[in-house]
């Protein structure tokens, strides 16, 4: 067992040789416990006992995601990517104990929203990777892939965005918003063969 | 007089042989101990340890609980990944394609788990009472939690990949166009050339 060489500097926790939070020469990393600390505070140094959730934050985000959509619906895409940025930052930053599974439905939700920002500004390489982070977070759920097959159009990977447009196609059988895409890209498949 | 020495000899080697048997056995037994723990440093156990030993200044007890926690959870996952291996593990020993010492050095670990959540166990009940009971329920959820986390850096590293990508993608395609444009012009200068050279 060998000991740790660490010291407290400021109230963090850093390396003993060198005073950082992530030292590679130490090769040791306290971020970890630095962080957990901070959320700590926000308990008033009480225990977390399983499944508490400070209701502060969720409201914060639940703001700033309505901001988002108010945005999104006055056709100001640009806003509205900020204020979905704000809330998923937010939302990534909650303590760890919080339940997991309130923060995947909380960040599908904000990704997939993000993901429609971009797309209507035709952004699709952010679009792209947004709707792939909800489809990793929410597999089930037909939008996520939706988005994912309007961004692959946009990409010109037509033959990829159909493969997602009906795997979505399958979890929601009545997307109709998937079935017009899905024409949508085969028009685009056939008019690429054409030229 | 022979057959009773040919006796004693017989005995006799009989004895060299166990004891020379039971020595090597012994070195064996001793090797599987000394032998690599299934799992490396525990590093937030170390950690943790290091902290309570802090004097100047000393660790604050919000300090302590996060590195109390951060054991916890390193704690279960290496319980998931134990339950993972054990089922690997008897297959393979079913199978016979590993020994036996595997399953003892496996045995032993997970009983050093077991001793090492105990100790969790207790220190936890040191902050508060009762906290022992849930701390490890809380660490399996950060665990779960924490993976979520991890999106958040892949999605910058992501829109980076593929955005290099797209622009090969698209660097290509225009170069596609390129060419057959200028194919579709050759084509159309032909036939004046032959008419010309007829």
């Amino acid at each position: 067992m060998s000991t740790v060489d660490l010291q407290i500097y400021n109230d963090k926790v850093v390396c003993g040789k060198h005073k950082k939070e992530v030292c590679s020469e130490c090769n040791q990393s306290f971020i970890e416990i630095n962080d957990l600390t901070r959320h700590l505070k926000s308990t008033n140094g009480q225990v977390p006992p399983p499944g508490a959730v400070l209701p502060l934050r969720s409201q914060q985000i639940a703001k700033m995601r309505e901001d988002g959509n108010t945005h999104f619906r006055a056709q100001r895409h640009q806003e509205a990517i900020a204020a979905y940025t704000n809330a998923i930052n937010i939302a990534f930053d909650r303590p760890l104990w919080e339940p997991s599974q309130l923060a995947r439905e909380e960040l599908a939700v904000l990704l997939c929203n993000r993901s429609a920002a971009y797309i209507a500004r035709k952004e699709w390489v952010d679009a792209y990777v947004d709707a792939q982070g909800v489809i990793e977070l929410k597999r089930p759920w037909s939008k996520g892939h939706f988005r994912l097959g309007k961004a692959l159009i946009g990409m010109g990977r037509i033959a990829e965005a159909i493969e997602a447009l009906n795997l979505g196609l399958m979890f929601d059988p009545e997307a109709t918003e998937i079935q017009k895409a899905l024409k949508e890209a085969e028009t685009g498949l056939e008019a690429e063969e054409d030229e | 007089m022979g057959s009773v020495w040919l006796a004693v000899i017989y005995i006799g080697g009989w004895i060299l042989s166990m004891r020379v048997f039971g020595y090597f056995w012994k070195n064996r037994k001793l090797a599987i101990n000394d032998a690599e723990p299934w799992f490396g440093e525990h590093v937030a156990r170390n950690q943790y340890i290091a902290l309570l030993q802090q004097t100047e200044p000393e660790a604050t007890e919000t300090q302590l609980m996060a590195a109390l926690l951060r054991r916890a959870m390193e704690d279960v996952v290496r319980v998931l990944s134990m339950r993972e291996d054990k089922q690997v593990l008897s297959n393979l020993v079913k199978q016979g394609t590993v020994g036996d010492d595997i399953m003892a050095q496996f045995a032993l670990s997970e009983k050093e788990l077991e001793a090492e959540i105990m100790a969790v166990i207790e220190e936890a009940n040191t902050f508060k009472e009762g906290w022992g009971q849930t701390i490890l329920q809380s660490a399996s959820e950060m665990v779960m939690h924490e993976k979520t986390k991890q999106l958040q850096k892949e999605l910058a590293t992501r829109k980076e990949e593929e955005a290099r990508k797209q622009a090969h993608r698209d660097q290509r395609k225009e170069q596609n166009k390129a060419l057959k444009a200028k194919k579709s012009a050759d084509t159309k200068d032909q036939p004046a050339e032959k008419v010309a050279a007829a």
